[in-house]
């Protein structure tokens, strides 16, 4: 319980998704129940709707996502040859976020009132006109929960892989499940702030009266879809890239041959991470945004097809000419890559616009997905689960029961999904509790339901398999698979440290090269000039800045929207430039007790950074007065668009000035104590100095946006 | 399967573009295949063979090869989805207008130039172009009927556009695409696509006034709660639930849950989150058997 140890943390994420994997499996079989024969009465609809709902957020944010960073917690500092993660502590703190926020997520069943707007919540059904109940509270405060969690292992990720890479491992020597783990830390980052940003925003409407999703104001409710997808998609590739990531693991290795075009693989898998930002409106194109956006859109989206295509391409170009042992492992990563070009190519079809107008939310939909995700991340899981139990429990598995396994989730899983093509393509709209009995649905849905029975006897033999292997006497050794990373060097289990010795690191294939000693040379690797906390600061901000790049979008799209009410006239802006003023020349006088620092003057550091704890908090307290004016002459958030932009924007940068102000008294105080030195604990300091230059940095936008960019209009 | 059987001008050129698409996706996934197949069985590993096969470690002409290839086969492509697109979605001229109105659960239907107002059942004139717009009172829903091709969400706030060019007569089920809360299943669309003359004669009907003026359910209809929610023209006009004017003359009833019948519409009234559980009518108990048997009659018969 109070384990810091990445593999233990890595081992609770496993054992906690594979919990909410077997109830988001439960909520899947009571779906295909219900949908079974035509007008089944099985579920009622609230109850339907609440379950596929929770399926969907389930998988997505309890399951596949925690599972593979669950992967990266215990594989990634194995790979690299790292100790552990960088920041432990803050590791075990984003894994008891994810559980604290999956019970949230759960809470509305304990109370009655399951959230059951689906896994999307799209206002304004989730806003309370609509959704009186406390449900979608619940899982907006849950997906808050575990979004925090998941952008602290973005972080953490991020720089244990940047920082702590053993001596000799370049870029180019990086495992490329690493390479993944590195590029979904990023897409995290960039991506998880978004989907905070919509859901602050949709609790600030059902509390506090504010209106970013309420038409009657002029608001526009597809913002919200905006900013969903914005983090939506990427999301799809946060769940694919490491599961490229493990495929490229185990098809070189069960082919005895080195991955096909490394350096384009890792190189393919950035291009994702960055296309992937520019797709989102693929989810929208039948909203009604225009042709010409459904259109540049609908290309960015066709796009990544091409880097997906050579991710398949090198795969099969490395089992061409190698020596392919067929185990349970492999077996998944070939049905993997099948049915993930089965997924992608339909995933083509909806980036295909007028297609898109024709399938979009039909089953063809569902099929496509279930395709990407279950029959690719899921299956990619499955592949990684069978390839590093050995590692994880020192226990092999069985070879026969793993097959029959496989072979009972590729049947049931395609039987389950294949189908729904053909009913996408019949017109069956997808997330309804049930369906009139039209010509061949009825037999069509309950073969699906069939095969669901069969993905679950497949889970069953799964896990038997892997119960019966633990309680096994029998241990596996080291390196069982014959594998070429470094996780494959140290014991199974690995030692609390991991490694007694590590290897010499010559390519991305160390264990290889080992027998074949002079074929390599060491890797020369250039250091990353920053020190730890300062990637994981700057880290930090970068995904800060998507929260805010959010809420300043809110603002810019709502600025000539308001249909009544305050506006910009109603702020007092002279007033707010100069006291702005002092929140930029705090920026300065941090600037000058630093130099302090570096140049050991204790005095002068304590001296300027005491000015500018006192500058922030002129600052901080104009804004609250300025807040107190304003409420008095009844300016509230609740007033009109305007105001629930502005508040919200301004709101958040003081919420973070005053987050600020702590870690710099903090600072200070420790600084009183002797604590800061030059070389000592520096790094503590120049930390919390990035962050109020971040901070200052904002609110220039802001000022330039809100107050002045509104004067000058 | 209903896509591969257009009926509209813009569902034909939809399909074709997704037939090519079928046909590519189905070679690209063929090659895949078979390049898997045949790895497998040619190189498949003898047991006791430990010999080591020749460690390739890429091949850049073949790797440009795989990424321009597909590159140019998707130009191609986009070339084709910006020219379906643009003339699927393009506005025609002289054309039907229909302002289609989502509701939780049910389809609003506005002729403004026929001065008719219907629900769920859409009746479309075969070989006139017909543009759509659409929108919503309360949630976000979306109007497909699969065998039109389109589909268009019907937003709060917005208004879209829809054209379709109906090319053939026939019955079509359609329905909502866009998760609209408890009962999005049961939101079904109804398409009455008819020749010329015939749809003009349904319009000159469903705008005549309402028939049976005075009958004894008139009474109870204006007497109960219905008018508040419902519109039969020159009785009430209110717009929270579907005018009635002509209910007799629709198939079904709650937007395709039930079939509309005496006895179902008598089952309806009674309590119509029985049939349809969430639905905002509220349940008519307190009717006696010879009261509701008079407002059926009533409302049967407004053809």
């Amino acid at each position: 319980m109070t384990t810091v140890d990445h593999k233990d943390i890595g081992v609770l994420y496993l054992l906690t998704t594979i919990v909410f994997f077997v109830i988001g499996g439960v909520e899947a079989l009571l779906i295909r129940l219900q949908l079974a024969v035509p007008r089944n009465t099985f579920l009622d609809p609230a109850t339907y709707n609440a379950v596929f709902t929770m399926h969907g957020t389930t998988m997505i944010f309890l399951v596949v996502m925690p599972l593979l960073l669950g992967f990266a917690n215990y594989i990634v500092p194995l790979q690299i040859g790292a100790r552990d993660m960088a920041f432990p502590r803050l590791n075990a703190f984003s894994y008891w976020l994810l559980l604290f926020g999956g019970i949230l997520l759960y809470w509305g069943f304990l109370n009655g009132t399951p959230p059951d707007t689906g896994w999307f919540s799209y206002a304004p059904l989730s806003e309370r006109p609509f959704t009186l109940e406390s449900s979608v509270d619940y899982w907006a405060l849950g997906l808050l929960v575990t979004s925090f969690g998941t952008i602290a292992t973005g972080v953490n990720m991020l720089v244990t892989i940047v920082k702590l890479r053993a001596p000799g491992m370049g870029w180019f020597q990086m495992p490329v499940f690493s390479w993944m783990s590195l590029v979904t830390a990023f897409l995290i980052l960039a991506a998880i702030p978004s989907l905070t940003a919509a859901q602050i925003m949709l609790l600030f409407d059902r509390y506090l009266g504010a209106h970013f999703f309420d038409p009657a104001a002029g608001a526009d409710p597809i913002l919200y879809q905006h900013l969903f997808w914005y983090f939506g998609h990427p999301e799809v590739y946060i769940m694919a890239l490491p599961a490229f990531g493990i495929i490229s693991e185990v098809v070189p290795v069960f082919s005895r041959k080195p991955l096909f075009g490394y350096p384009v693989i890792v190189a393919s898998g950035i291009a994702i991470a960055f296309l992937s930002l520019t797709v989102w409106a693929h989810h929208m194109f039948t909203v009604g945004e225009g042709q010409l956006a459904d259109a540049a859109f609908g290309l960015t989206s066709m796009t990544i097809a091409v880097p997906t295509g050579i991710k398949v391409f090198s795969w099969l170009a490395t089992l061409w000419g190698g020596r392919i042992r067929l185990t349970t492992v492999m077996l998944y990563a070939l049905a993997f890559i099948v049915q993930f070009t089965f997924g992608g190519l339909s995933g083509i079809h909806f980036a295909t616009v007028p297609v898109d107008w024709h399938t979009h939310d039909s089953y063809y939909v569902v099929a496509h997905f279930h395709y990407v995700l279950g029959g690719g991340s899921l299956f990619a899981i499955l592949a990684g689960m069978h390839y590093w139990f050995p590692k994880i429990t020192g226990r092999m598995l069985d070879e026969r029961l793993g097959k029959l396994g496989f072979w009972m989730m590729v049947i049931g899983f395609n039987l389950v999904f294949f189908p729904m093509h053909i009913l996408g393509l019949m017109g069956q709209p997808r997330r309804t509790y049930t369906y009139p009995d039209l010509p061949g649905w009825g037999p069509i849905n309950f073969a699906e339901t069939i095969g669901a029975f069969i993905v679950t006897l497949a889970v069953a033999v799964i896990v038997l398999n892997m119960l019966r292997s633990l309680r096994s006497t029998v241990r596996a050794p080291d390196n069982p698979w014959n594998g070429w990373t470094l996780e494959w060097a140290t014991s199974s289990p690995p030692p609390p440290e991991n490694f007694v010795a590590l290897p010499p690191i010559t390519s991305n294939r160390p264990l290889y090269d080992l027998p074949h000693a002079a074929a390599r040379v060491a890797g020369q690797i250039r250091e990353v000039r920053w020190r730890t906390p300062m990637v994981g600061i700057g880290a930090f901000i970068f995904s800060e800045a998507t929260f805010f790049g959010a809420l300043i979008a809110a603002f810019l799209e709502y600025r000539t929207r308001s249909v009544y009410g305050p506006s910009v006239h109603d702020l007092d802006v002279p007033r707010t430039v100069v006291f702005s003023l002092f929140l930029f020349a705090s920026s300065g006088t941090i600037y000058l007790a630093e130099r302090s620092l570096h140049r050991d003057r204790q005095r002068g550091f304590l001296v300027w950074w005491a000015v500018t704890i006192v500058f922030g908090a002129i600052f901080l307290t104009n804004q609250l007065l300025e807040y107190a004016r304003l409420y008095s002459e009844g300016v509230t958030i609740a007033s009109n668009l305007f105001t629930t932009t502005f508040y919200t924007l301004t709101g958040f940068h003081g919420l973070h000035v005053f987050v600020g102000l702590i870690a710099l008294s903090t600072i200070w105080l420790l600084g009183r104590r002797g604590e800061f030195r030059l070389g000592r604990r520096q790094v503590a300091v120049d930390a919390v100095s990035v962050y109020w230059h971040f901070v200052d940095a904002v609110w220039v936008v802001v000022l330039s946006l809100v107050y002045l960019l509104g004067l000058v209009l | 399967m209903e896509s591969f059987d257009p009926v509209t001008r813009q569902a034909v050129e939809i399909t074709n573009l997704f037939n090519a698409e079928l046909v590519v996706s189905a070679l690209l996934l063929a090659l895949v295949l078979s390049w898997l197949v045949l790895a497998v069985v040619r190189f498949r590993a003898r047991p006791g063979d430990n010999t080591e096969h020749p460690q390739v470690h890429g091949n850049p002409r073949l790797e440009l090869a795989w990424t321009i290839a597909p590159a140019v086969t998707l130009g191609i492509v986009f070339i084709v989805v910006v020219v379906t697109m643009r003339s699927v979605d393009a506005i025609p001229s002289g054309a039907q207008q229909v302002r289609v109105v989502g509701h939780q659960w049910w389809w609003e239907f506005q002729y403004p130039d026929l001065g008719v107002v219907t629900a769920n059942e859409l009746h479309v004139p075969v070989g006139t172009p017909l543009q759509m717009t659409l929108d919503s009172v309360d949630v976000i829903h979306s109007f497909w009927v699969p065998r039109f091709g389109m589909m268009r969400d019907a937003v709060p706030g917005r208004t879209n556009q829809m054209s379709i060019f109906v090319q053939r007569a026939g019955i079509f089920d359609g329905s909502c695409t866009q998760y609209c809360g408890r009962q999005h299943a049961w939101m079904r669309i109804r398409i009455v696509a008819e020749p010329r003359e015939q749809f003009d004669a349904w319009a000159v009907q469903q705008a005549g006034p309402a028939t049976l003026a005075g009958a004894p359910g008139q009474e109870l209809f204006v007497q109960n709660t219905c008018v508040n929610c419902h519109t039969i023209r020159g009785v009430s006009a209110a717009n929270v639930g579907p005018d009635l004017t002509h209910l007799g003359s629709r198939v079904t009833l709650g937007a395709g849950v039930i079939d509309n019948t005496p006895d179902n519409l008598r089952r309806w009234i009674r309590d119509a989150s029985s049939i349809k559980p969430g639905v905002l009518m509220p349940a008519f108990g307190d009717l006696s058997e010879a009261e509701l048997n008079a407002l059926v009659d009533y409302l049967d018969g407004l053809l």
